[in-house]
């Protein structure tokens, strides 16, 4: 349970933890779009060279992102092999059983491999250098459009912003349970899968009760101060931006830029 | 009798990030048969996290735990008989409550001891007795029973496994004064009649000081001080250096002393009451 850390903030004081949260988000978006972009071997590694300098720049230990990308790896395995048999292509290099690998299969497939674990990295910078609560405040502000549209995205960002905070409290209060749990002699990772479901009672009925007695606290805590809903509610952090933002921006624009123009320089045989 | 040791013991949070936590700094520790010992310490001491190593709830990075002369972690099949024997009550046990009826949740921990069905109905009333519950709650749901009757339930949980050691985090935290009183004494009663080893923490210097045979101090994951009440009361000044305090009674015969008597410290209030007597009956000392 301990080693969620998506979503998880890192403390430190670098350039991509001071920019504006909103321009960070507008800049993700770019980003993740870019990497969708790149079609070829100049143009990913173009798309890695730049995020490799982004990792670099948010001060965040090259491991702790490599620790986001561990969950996924089967994945990641699941499509690389997947688009290995599936792609066709007319360079036919072997056989296995039905299925006929080309070497425009390998390209694909080790293409897509690498788009995913650069698109978790680069979706990991917005999480690791913003925290949660500058990160809700920040989408509120960038949806206050929708308004427009009679949705109420106060309502909405409040109650993701109460999500979030609770994740950590409640992965505490699942260990404890656990714990518990644990002393009393129940184990949670013998036996088949519906022992194991059998298993989870145990831990599941404790937390949502203790869920909804939060709930209730948090409820009557927030009625005590009077909340009533985003109307004329004003912020204690107003967010500005300011020149280094929009130069962060335009960064990011020369990064799509140059993942689309960098498509159009081919190397050998491959494109 | 050496019934369970601590050797060496350390434990570091969130280990290898920025949020690393040093909890217990090599802790040496010896539990006796039949003793019954305190743990105080403030909070972020390591009291809670020391427990945790005690049932190998917590795996040891440094250090072993060894009961009854075995490492517990030597065999790892063998954990949840250790678990077995012994039993770890956490802080709000109330909690962890989940089964539909009073008997079902006590009868948990018997049944994953793969005990029979006679075995676990004995256990689940024979502890539902030391908790000074009646049998018509048996039946109930444990979800309709107050906060202090939820605890007591949860307490008879860890009662029904017999253990050989019981150890308790806080067994009265957030209750009302009276029901403290009676869950101590509930406590007391089934120390004396089961002879099991106690280890309980708590933050209450009055229930240290009625219950415990020994105290051990903690202190930024370090043990401070150990011994009986007596010889740690005595160090009053530096208790409350490290944010902690004795009995109410020690104080204020601090008090007096302060002011020109001359009185045996004491930490318990029936001793207190004696030597106050002896004092006053003639030998009284006030100059």
């Amino acid at each position: 349970m301990s080693d969620i850390t998506f979503g998880q903030y890192y403390p430190s004081d670098s350039v991509l933890h001071r920019l504006d949260p909103r321009f960070k988000i507008i800049i993700t978006l770019i980003l993740v779009v870019s990497m969708f972009l790149c079609n070829s071997v100049v143009s990913m590694a173009f798309a890695a060279i730049c995020t490799f300098i982004f990792i670099f720049l948010s001060k965040v230990p090259f491991l702790t992102y490599l620790k986001n990308t561990k969950p996924i790896i089967p994945v990641i395995l699941l499509t690389f092999i997947l688009n290995l048999i599936y792609v066709p292509g007319e360079h036919v290099l072997f056989n296995v059983w039905k299925f006929s690998v080309t070497t425009e299969a390998i390209q694909t497939a080790v293409f897509i491999a690498i788009r995913i674990i650069l698109l978790v990295i680069v979706t990991s910078f917005l999480t690791y250098t913003t925290t949660p609560t500058a990160l809700t405040g920040a989408i509120e502000d960038l949806l206050k459009w929708l308004k427009v549209f009679k949705v109420d995205v106060h309502t909405m960002s409040m109650m993701m912003s109460i999500a979030l905070r609770f994740i950590p409290t409640l992965i505490d209060e699942i260990n404890k349970i656990i714990n518990a749990q644990k002393a009393r002699g129940a184990e949670f990772d013998s036996g088949n899968v519906i022992k194991k479901l059998k298993a989870m009672v145990p831990i599941l009925i404790p937390l949502f009760i203790s869920s909804f007695r939060r709930a209730y606290e948090l409820a009557n805590a927030m009625e005590c101060r009077c909340y009533n809903g985003g109307k004329g509610r004003t912020k204690m952090k107003t967010m500005h931006a300011s020149l280094k933002d929009y130069f962060a921006l335009l960064i990011a624009i020369a990064v799509i830029a140059g993942c689309i123009a960098f498509n159009y320089i081919k190397i050998g045989g491959l494109y | 009798m050496e019934k369970l040791k601590v050797e060496n013991l350390s434990y570091i949070y969130s280990k290898g990030t920025p949020f690393e936590y040093l909890a217990l700094d090599k802790i040496n520790l010896t539990i006796f048969q039949g003793e019954t010992l305190a743990v105080i310490g403030h909070t972020g001491s390591g009291k809670s996290t020391l427990i945790g190593h005690l049932n190998g709830l917590f795996k040891a990075q440094e250090g072993t735990v060894i009961f009854e002369g075995k490492d517990i972690w030597a065999d790892k099949n063998d954990l949840k008989n250790i678990r077995f024997k012994i039993g770890l009550c956490f802080q709000y046990p109330e909690y962890q409550l989940f089964e539909e009826t009073v008997y079902k949740d006590i009868a948990f921990g018997p049944k994953n001891m793969g005990l029979d069905e006679k075995e676990i109905d004995r256990r689940v009333r024979q502890s539902l007795e030391y908790m000074g519950l009646e049998e018509r709650y048996l039946t109930r749901s444990p979800f309709e029973m107050s906060g202090g009757q939820k605890r007591k339930v949860a307490l008879a949980g860890i009662l029904a496994m017999e253990p050989d050691i019981l150890v308790l985090d806080e067994p009265t935290a957030g209750l009302d004064p009276a029901a403290r009183r009676n869950l101590f004494e509930l406590i007391q009663n089934y120390k004396e009649k089961s002879g099991t080893t106690i280890v309980f923490v708590s933050h209450s210097m009055e229930d240290v000081a009625k219950l415990a045979d020994r105290i051990v101090v903690m202190n930024h994951g370090k043990i401070e001080m150990q011994g009986t009440p007596e010889k740690i009361f005595e160090h009053a000044e530096h208790l409350m250096e490290i944010g902690l305090s004795v009995p109410s009674v020690t104080k204020i015969f601090l008090k007096l002393n302060q002011s020109g008597y001359h009185l045996k410290p004491v930490y318990r209030v029936d001793d207190a009451v004696r030597v106050i007597q002896n004092a006053l009956g003639g030998a009284a000392s006030h100059e």
